[in-house]
């Protein structure tokens, strides 16, 4: 009997080199049809820049295709005090206003969007939400071990300091930015809800934000509304955690626009927000 | 006819037909009051005096008959008069004996196993008829140190709830999801019992294994339908899990050591026959590294746990017997470089079962549960400890009153008090500046029952029915906030209500018809039918796909009200015997009607949120199917083949209307068989197979693009299925010599078991997800996931002595 069992014991742990776990294999599945809904995607900011929104039309998720940019709608935003800012068609379905202006905390805005065939997107007034200032950025480090390499490699981080209003509640965007480019992963969607640190410190963890000496770290800190940051939050669990099991049911990102009059079985998909900004930048040395 | 009057008069006595009296020249004839007598008892275990649950106990050549309670206890009550007993089950070599019965008996009866654990022993075939006998409905049995209890599952484990899995009409999302769904419930819906008290998270290891270490346990028994009124407060299923008692004979030791664990158990009388004591412990092996894992859930996590139970009992006389038993479980899961969480359960029971006479039988326990988590983020700023959890009180006093023949009143009362945090977040260092106490109200509820219920047979047909009152009273200090409508989504708080220490909230009550009827066709044939009505005061809240050991539970309240589960059944039970086997045959169709489902609305947000009411919808759902099993019991090859088809659904609102939505978890076919072939006297050969039907799927319809993400957008929520999942396992177990080269028997006994998982290296889809490819950016494509994508070898050692 000992022969068998050893003869087993070492072909088992000869098959144990063979293990596979976690296995991701790209697959073609039949899809229901798509809707080739109107996309707005658009951030006002308090900076006096030149904005932009961009229009996009969604089509078949398993599409060969990216999806077709609008290029023939008219897009403008209306501050409620009645003053308008056009923007004007550029490329890639991005429109650019036609003069640099900056969202005033002061007033609210929205956008409308006329597109060809007479139909009318449009958002609601939304106001410019407070900004909080981004006190300080500095740059932290952590040895990463590299199997490649004999030594370990030093990656560097930003870090920040800054302190939430007390007794207001605030919703928040870190956006990073490497040399200019900012970081677009969908892991990189950083939002934060005071809840948890109402007046205090604002928690950040950025580790995952790697810069080598030499970058160029800018931090942009965001202030946004409670609307946007479901919005976002509902959008960066839907790209990110999906299909693992402590991911949540697929569901429909509801955003802020919608036709007037409103079309049946169509709606509009994206958001159109205003953001506060505070920013600043660092080179890693 | 020959006899003279005094003669016949005399016969007539003897044979207790009538009895008479002279009164000068009257004679006066009595009517002969035939006495009725009890016989009852307890039945044991020859070799480690552990009780047997479910033993028949037969009149032969009658069709009275009694089965041993869950304590092993039984009771009938005859005519006097000279009858033949016979004791069986399956596990046992059966007793027979012929009693005189002119005074109540007790009966002390001890059966010897036909197999051992450590042998496999071919069972003759019998005369059982085990699940036709059966008067509760639906109810599945595993018996731990049978072969049935001792299939080899992931990496060797013997794990009770994945042979649970096995059982038609129970069911897992995925090898990668906690919790186990039982005909069309949620994981929540299940009240799991460790001795008397309640477990609330069963898993180890991302539900891989249970925490029932098999060396401890006893046997399963899961009543996915009815359930006697004893049971409640929870909507779909008791799965009861009984811990061994303690060997009261001789001092014995058990264990086994496997890749992913090591357990051990040792047992034996305090004082012999008398008392006994039990200590297991089990520890996993390997603080266990996913890095190897692709899903971002499981990555660089580590992962260990430790079980130890306890058990103590003492029997003073034939009517006391007192129990002490314990259980103690641990949880380790590290989460990257800074998180760490941590989590268990913990039970303590003390049961007394009391005789006070042969016909009145009680059972009373006292017990605490405890089930928390903590979080640990260690990070600055914003470190933080995390935690909830809740413990019960619980009392339960469990009343039989056998009388007449086939003639059984159960009554009795339990209530637990539940104290339940929902969450707490404080700082992980008291002087930090970055994080705010949060400590949501703590929930405190006395959930109570008054049951009552009879079991009477007439000829063939047994009755079981009764009903369950169940009440849960809600207590202060707590804030309670109104919102603008009665449905608190999306609206605003429009006042406060604040209740004081002890204040009572709110009170809710839910009576509970239930109906068992078995009737027997013939000897080998029966049909049962039920129906139960199950009311749920506490709820388990979690939106991810499979529970995770975070999730909180909640109690009911104003804006979530007591589940209810009516569920019907109808089913055939038949044996088949041939001169050597023994096949067990049921089939089942049920339908199942759930009122005050939890379900969530899109995104919501359910961590440490006092205001949780806003993130949930409250519907109804359905579940319906029929189920088959197949299973033999003797000879060389046994082992069982089970199916489900069913469906489990839920209204949703979707789209402006409200319609059935697929559950999540729900498998339109699940077929499952279990097979073991004894090879020789010492090798044994077992196989698993699984299908089952891929569960619902959301497909995303379009793709836009977002600040350069790709996004999916989703049409009907489970509008596809994943593929179907298939698997065999096959395993080789190798028994140590019993004897010695001079003949000698040994007095340790051990084995070995060879398991491969997923021997033809199936990638069993878990799930998809959507994702932008990275070679062609912009478009979309759809990623197939598998927790196992070859197959898993492993070998456990495994000894008694």
């Amino acid at each position: 009997m000992r022969i068998p069992i050893t003869l087993l014991t070492i072909l088992l742990a000869s098959a144990c080199d063979q293990l596979a776990l976690g296995v991701e294999d790209v697959v073609t599945v039949e899809l229901p049809d798509a809707r080739n809904q109107i996309t707005v995607e658009g951030w006002l900011t308090n900076t006096n820049q030149t904005q932009y929104i961009k229009l996009t039309r969604s089509s078949s998720f398993n599409s060969p295709e990216p999806v077709e940019a609008i290029e023939d709608a008219t897009i403008l935003v209306q501050a409620r005090t009645g003053q308008t800012f056009p923007y004007t068609y550029d490329m890639e379905g991005i429109y650019l206003s036609d003069s640099a202006f900056a969202a005033d905390s002061e007033a609210e805005y929205r956008v409308r969007i006329f597109l060809s065939d007479g139909q009318e997107i449009r958002s609601d007034f939304l106001a410019t939400p407070e900004e909080v200032p981004l006190l300080r950025l500095f740059i932290g480090s952590f040895e990463e071990n590299d199997p490649d390499l004999d030594d370990p490699i030093t990656v560097f981080f930003p870090r920040i300091v800054a302190i939430d209003p007390v007794d207001v509640s605030n919703h928040y965007r870190w956006r990073f930015f490497k040399n200019g480019s900012p970081f677009t992963t969908p892991e990189s969607i950083t939002i934060l809800d005071d809840r948890f640190f109402d007046g205090n410190l604002i928690p950040n963890n950025f580790r995952s934000f790697g810069y080598n000496r030499g970058d160029k770290m800018t931090v942009e800190f965001e202030s946004i509304s409670a609307n946007a940051y479901d919005y976002l939050s509902l959008l960066s669990s839907q790209i990110t955690s999906l299909g693992t099991s402590s991911g949540t049911t697929p569901a429909r990102i509801p955003g802020n626009l919608k036709y007037v009059p409103s079309i049946d079985g169509q709606e509009i998909f994206g958001f159109f927000g205003i953001v506060s900004v505070s920013s600043d930048t660092l080179t890693v040395e | 006819m020959g006899q003279s009057l005094s003669e016949l008069l005399s016969m007539l006595k003897e044979q207790k037909v009538l009895n008479y009296r002279q009164n000068k020249d009257q004679i006066i004839l009595i009517p002969y009051k035939i006495k009725s007598y009890t016989i009852n008892g307890v039945l044991k275990d020859a070799e480690t005096g552990e009780h047997i649950i479910g033993a028949s106990i037969s009149i032969l050549g009658t069709k009275l008959g009694t089965i041993t309670n869950g304590y092993g206890y039984f009771s009938i009550t005859l005519y006097e008069g000279t009858y033949d007993i016979n004791v069986s089950h399956i596990s046992y070599s059966s007793y027979s004996t012929t009693l005189k019965l002119n005074r109540n008996l007790y009966l002390k009866t001890s059966l010897m196993p036909k197999i051992t654990q450590l042998q496999d022993i071919e069972i003759s075939a019998s005369d059982q008829n085990d699940y036709v006998q059966e008067n509760i409905p639906s109810l599945q049995k595993i018996r731990i140190n049978e072969t049935q209890g001792q299939v080899p599952y992931f990496l060797g484990e013997v794990d009770v709830l994945q042979n649970a899995l096995l059982q038609p009409g129970i069911k897992a999302i995925g090898e990668d999801a906690s919790g186990i769904h039982v005909r069309g419930g949620s994981v929540d819906q299940n009240l799991i019992l460790f001795d008397e008290a309640t477990i609330y998270n069963p898993n180890h290891f991302f539900g891989l294994i249970s925490v029932f270490n098999p060396e401890a346990v006893n046997d399963i028994r899961i009543m996915k339908g009815y359930s006697p009124p004893s049971y409640g407060g929870r909507a779909s299923s008791v799965i009861e899990v009984r811990q061994k008692e303690g060997n009261n004979q001789k001092l014995s030791y058990s264990g086994g050591i496997g890749i992913l664990s090591a357990r051990g158990l040792i047992e034996g009388p305090i004082k012999k026959n008398k008392s006994s004591f039990l200590v297991s412990g089990r520890q996993s092996l390997l603080n266990l590294s996913l890095s190897d894992f692709g899903s971002s859930s499981v990555r660089r996590n580590r992962v260990r746990f430790q079980d130890l139970n306890i058990k103590l009992n003492t029997r003073p006389n034939t009517s006391n017997q007192f129990y002490l038993s314990g259980y103690y479980g641990s949880d380790r899961n590290a989460v990257g470089l800074s998180s760490v969480r941590r989590w268990g359960n913990r039970i303590l029971n003390f049961r007394w079962s009391h005789l006070y006479s042969p016909q009145l039988f009680s059972n009373i326990a006292l017990f605490v549960s405890d089930y928390n988590y903590r979080i640990e983020n260690d990070e600055e700023p914003g470190a933080f400890i995390g935690r909830s959890s809740i413990t019960d009180l619980g009392f339960k006093a469990d009343f039989s009153f056998t009388f007449e023949t086939s003639n059984e009143i159960i009554f009795g009362a339990n209530s637990i008090f539940h104290s339940l945090l929902p969450g707490s977040r404080e700082p992980f260092d008291p002087d930090g500046n970055s994080t705010n106490l949060i400590e949501l109200d703590r929930e405190k509820g006395l959930a109570s029952a008054l049951y009552l219920g009879h079991n009477v047979t007439f000829g063939n047909i047994n009755l079981n029915y009764g009903f369950r009152y169940s009440t849960l009273h809600t207590f202060g200090p707590r804030e309670v906030f109104l919102y603008e409508s009665a449905t608190p989504v999306d609206t605003a708080i429009v006042d406060t209500l604040l209740f004081r220490e002890g204040e009572l909230i709110e009170s809710f009550g839910t009576l509970e018809p239930r109906l068992a009827i078995n009737a027997r066709i013939n000897d080998r044939t029966s049909i049962k039918a039920s129906f139960a009505r199950n009311a749920q005061y506490i709820h388990l809240i979690s939106n991810t796909i499979a529970p995770a050991p975070t999730d909180i539970w909640k109690l009911t309240d104003r804006y979530i009200p007591p589940l209810i589960s009516d569920q019907y059944s109808l089913g055939l039970y038949k044996n088949f015997q041939g001169p050597k086997n023994l096949w067990e045959f049921s089939t089942e169709v049920y339908f199942k009607d759930i009122t005050n489902n939890i379900q969530y609305r899109n995104g919501a947000d359910l961590v440490f949120n006092e205001n949780i009411e806003t993130e949930l919808i409250i519907n109804n759902g359905r579940a319906y199917g029929l189920e088959v099993f197949l299973s033999k019991q003797t000879g060389k090859l046994t082992g069982w083949v089970s199916y489900s088809l069913s469906r489990a659904e839920s209204r949703v609102p979707e789209n402006d209307e409200i319609r059935f939505v697929l559950e999540d978890f729900d498998k339109t076919h699940d077929f499952s068989t279990s097979l073991n072939f004894k090879l020789s006297d010492r090798v044994s050969a077992s196989s698993n197979f699984i299908y089952n039907t891929g569960i619902p799927v959301t497909l995303p319809t379009d793709k836009f693009v977002f600040e350069e993400n790709l996004v999916p957008s989703f049409g009907a929520r489970n509008n596809a299925r994943i593929p179907d999942y298939h698997r065999l396992d096959l395993s080789l177990k190798f028994l140590g010599k019993s004897t010695k080269k001079n003949g000698a028997k040994r007095k340790n006994r051990d084995y070995w078991i060879f398991t491969i998982y997923n021997v033809y290296s199936r990638k069993n889809p878990y799930s998809y997800f959507f994702r932008e490819s990275e070679l062609n950016p912009g478009i979309g494509e759809i990623v197939q996931y598998s927790i196992f994508g070859s197959m898993i070898p492993a070998v456990t050692y495994n000894f008694k002595f």
